[in-house]
């Protein structure tokens, strides 16, 4: 097969069905990947110390990030939010607006592209550096399941702390708001939170939330197969962790496209 | 090592669960399903944007949320909104509370409003339906003024064609009225003109009777003529008397008639002229109604130049009688017939107005007239002050002469001081004679031109005099 493309006369549409092939190849590398993690998440024996571990490295120690970043994502929309609806004398929208952004896309994707900063790239340079390092082989030649021990774990991680990551980043954001109103208007905070809850709906608030869990999916499915799969010495280890960011990065705003769509279908009247 | 992590997931995963908690809380709160509530529903023929989970407020308070939303399945049957109130709001939601969709705001989102209802209906009870009120709906205002809109457009387009009609109508009858009034004018003016002399002729014949000149004069103030009218009289009261006698003696003849067969004669004669007399009454209305052009305003112009010819005739028997044996001698001894007939040579000659007195006063031009605004002479204010002071002081005078008003006037040829001094006299008679009432044929004028106002003085020859003639 590879033979045949090879010999096409043109060779910029040599190159580029090269290119496509590869892709395909990779692509096709990825979903196998990622079935032998579902595959392997059901098989016994279940590693809860690793995925604990898995959490605290991802979730817990992502937390410092999350609340700073939500403080700051959510006063700065607030400042945009009032300078937007100052013009229609609509300043008492805000903590409904602020709410809506937040809960039903800002907080969900914010989350997630932090988590493929951080979170990716730790992932994709630890299993690039065991696999470059022979570390992963040796597991295999003790008979350890390297994917069940060190690839289902990062994966399971992900996807339990993304939600939880994004509640806090949701109420992070709101605290930040909240900070930016009491600054210029001296809002309360019962009217404040009150306002901000009582136009969101269940809806609004549960699918964006769990949506997350798919982000986390991707995100780790996507960089321990790029770190469990690098090669190159310590130059393919940088490469398998910046890859797995950009790649995560790409795949959860992609997948957001078809998510908050798919959302839209469930829950007709709100959601995404 | 692994029971550290596991707190420090315990924590985290924990402490994110709360805060998801929390959330769910406060969007139930705000939703009110945290709260005890009832159910009740509404129709609506269109829902405009309403769906499940649209809030329901009563009175403006968030009391709770649309829960379903029963499709109608005939298109003449009406959408069935069903939703929870929270139970606090009870007591304020009667039967005949009302429900109506609004909006949040101007762009917000569509809310069910429910109006607190009156004491005197019942609490809604559970499970009812409540009355509601069709959503107002932007569309439709803007259907309803298009629709005004082009029925306003297609009455101004009838009325304009009507006035336009009207208006070509009305052009048409000022067209005929002007025709007819331009017609008639002349007449009218004869008439006026000619009504005008008799009346002067007459005032001045009776002025002349009463004062007892000529013969008729003479008639009035003789006393034997008076007797001998007086015997006259007495005659005539003696023949009437004869008359009443004659008459009572035809009144006899009259019933012996009666008795005979001639009555029921006359009394046919009489219907078959009666009948006749309709005939031709008939005949004369066929006979104008069949004349077109010669209708009303022909017979009106024809009548009118008949009364201007009578009037003619009757002036110029006037004039005539003026001139007659029996009256002449007073308009002889006075020195004219008629003042607006009077040259300015018979007025200069020593026959006008033998006898009287002259009582002059002269008026310079500067100080009488004034310019408007197309160059013409024409009396200032100032002006008709100082005629009213000088007529006054002339009206202290008796009146048994004509009060002259001479014109003068000093630039240009024959011709034109002529007509500048005639239209001075003319201005000044006009004004006074309408000012203080005064007959026209006793206030004459004459235009004298560039002729001194008198031989030797040093008076400015433009202006006006005017003459007082009058005995003591």
């Amino acid at each position: 097969m590879p033979h045949s493309i090879a010999s096409n006369p043109q060779p910029w549409l040599s190159r580029f069905l090269l290119g496509v092939e590869e892709s395909l190849g990779w692509f096709g590398g990825f979903c196998q990947f990622a079935g032998l993690i579902i595959r392997e998440s059901i098989r016994r024996p279940f590693e809860f110390g690793e995925l604990l571990r898995q959490v605290v490295a991802v979730g817990y120690r992502s937390v410092p990030l999350i609340v700073l970043s939500g403080l700051a994502v959510g006063s700065v929309l607030s400042m945009h939010t009032r300078s937007t609806l100052e013009r229609f004398g609509a300043e008492a929208m805000i903590p409904t607006a602020l709410a809506f952004a937040l809960v039903k896309e800002t907080g969900p994707l914010v989350t997630g592209l932090l988590m493929a900063g951080r979170v990716g790239a730790g992932i994709g340079a630890e299993l690039g550096g065991m696999r470059v390092t022979e570390q992963i082989d040796a597991l295999e030649s003790l008979a350890v399941n390297s994917v069940h021990y060190l690839v289902v774990t990062r994966v399971w991680a992900c996807v339990i702390a993304a939600p939880l990551l994004t509640v806090l980043m949701n109420f992070s954001g709101l605290a930040g708001g909240f900070l930016a109103e009491v600054i210029v208007s001296g809002t309360s905070f019962t009217y404040y939170l009150h306002t901000a809850f009582s136009s969101l709906a269940f809806a609004d608030y549960i699918p964006p939330t769990l949506k997350t869990m798919v982000f986390g999916f991707i995100i780790g499915t996507m960089s321990t197969y790029l770190g469990y799969n690098a090669s190159g010495g310590a130059e393919g280890v940088g490469r398998a962790s910046t890859q797995s960011v950009v790649y995560s990065s790409i795949g959860l705003i992609v997948v957001n496209v078809l998510l908050v769509k798919f959302i839209f279908f469930l829950y007709p009247g709100g959601g995404a | 090592m692994e029971s550290k992590n596991k707190v420090l997931v315990g924590l985290f995963v924990g402490g994110c669960l709360v805060l998801f908690g929390v959330g769910l809380f406060l969007i139930g709160s705000a939703n009110q399903l945290f709260t005890k509530s009832f159910h009740v529903y509404a129709d609506f023929a269109k829902i405009t944007g309403i769906q499940n989970g649209s809030k329901v407020r009563v009175a403006g308070m968030d009391a709770g949320t649309v829960i379903r939303i029963d499709v109608p399945p005939r298109p003449e049957t009406k959408f069935r909104v069903h939703f929870r109130l929270a139970e606090k709001l009870h007591p304020i939601v009667r039967a005949d509370s009302m429900a109506s969709i609004q909006t949040d705001g101007l762009l917000g989102n569509k809310y069910l409003q429910v109006a607190a209802g009156t004491s005197d209906a019942p609490v809604a009870a559970a499970d009812s339906m409540i009355p509601s009120t069709e959503p107002f709906d932007w569309g439709d205002l803007m259907d309803e003024i298009s629709s005004a809109v082009k029925q306003v457009n297609g009455v101004l387009t009838a009325v304009k064609e009507q006035l336009s009609s009207t208006l070509t109508e009305v052009e048409n009858v000022v067209r005929s009225v002007n025709v007819v009034v331009k017609d008639a004018t002349p007449a009218v003016k004869g008439i006026v003109e000619s009504a005008h002399k008799i009346t002067g002729s007459l005032n001045e014949i009776i002025d002349g009777v009463q004062a007892g000149e000529g013969t008729m004069g003479a008639l009035f103030k003789d006393k034997e003529l008076y007797a001998s009218v007086r015997r006259s009289a007495e005659k005539t009261e003696q023949t009437i008397e004869n008359v009443r006698e004659a008459t009572a003696s035809v009144k006899k003849i009259t019933a012996k008639v009666d008795e005979s067969d001639i009555v029921p004669e006359v009394q046919r004669t009489v219907a078959n002229l009666q009948r006749i007399t309709l005939q031709v009454k008939d005949a004369v209305d066929k006979f104008q109604s069949a004349s077109g052009e010669g209708g009303v305003g022909e017979n009106l112009q024809r009548t009118l130049a008949d009364a201007h010819e009578a009037m003619s005739d009757l002036a110029d028997n006037t004039e005539a009688l003026k001139h007659n044996f029996f009256f002449r001698g007073f308009f002889k001894r006075r020195g004219f017939y008629d003042l607006g007939s009077i040259t300015t040579r018979e007025y200069l000659s020593k026959g006008f107005a033998k006898g009287f007195k002259q009582h002059r006063i002269w008026l310079e031009s500067a100080e009488l007239f004034s310019l408007d605004s197309k160059g013409i002479q024409v009396l200032s204010p100032a002006g008709k002050r100082r005629l009213d002071e000088v007529i006054a002081e002339v009206m202290t005078l008796p009146r048994n002469g004509p009060l002259i008003v001479e014109g003068f006037a000093g630039e240009g040829t024959d011709a034109q001081r002529y007509l500048v001094s005639r239209r001075r006299s003319s201005r000044v008679q006009t004004y006074i004679i309408d000012r203080f009432r005064l007959r026209p044929t006793y206030v004459g004028i004459v235009a004298r031109g560039a002729e001194p106002v008198a031989p030797g003085s040093a008076v400015n020859k433009e202006g006006i005099a005017i003459v007082s003639y009058y005995k003591e």
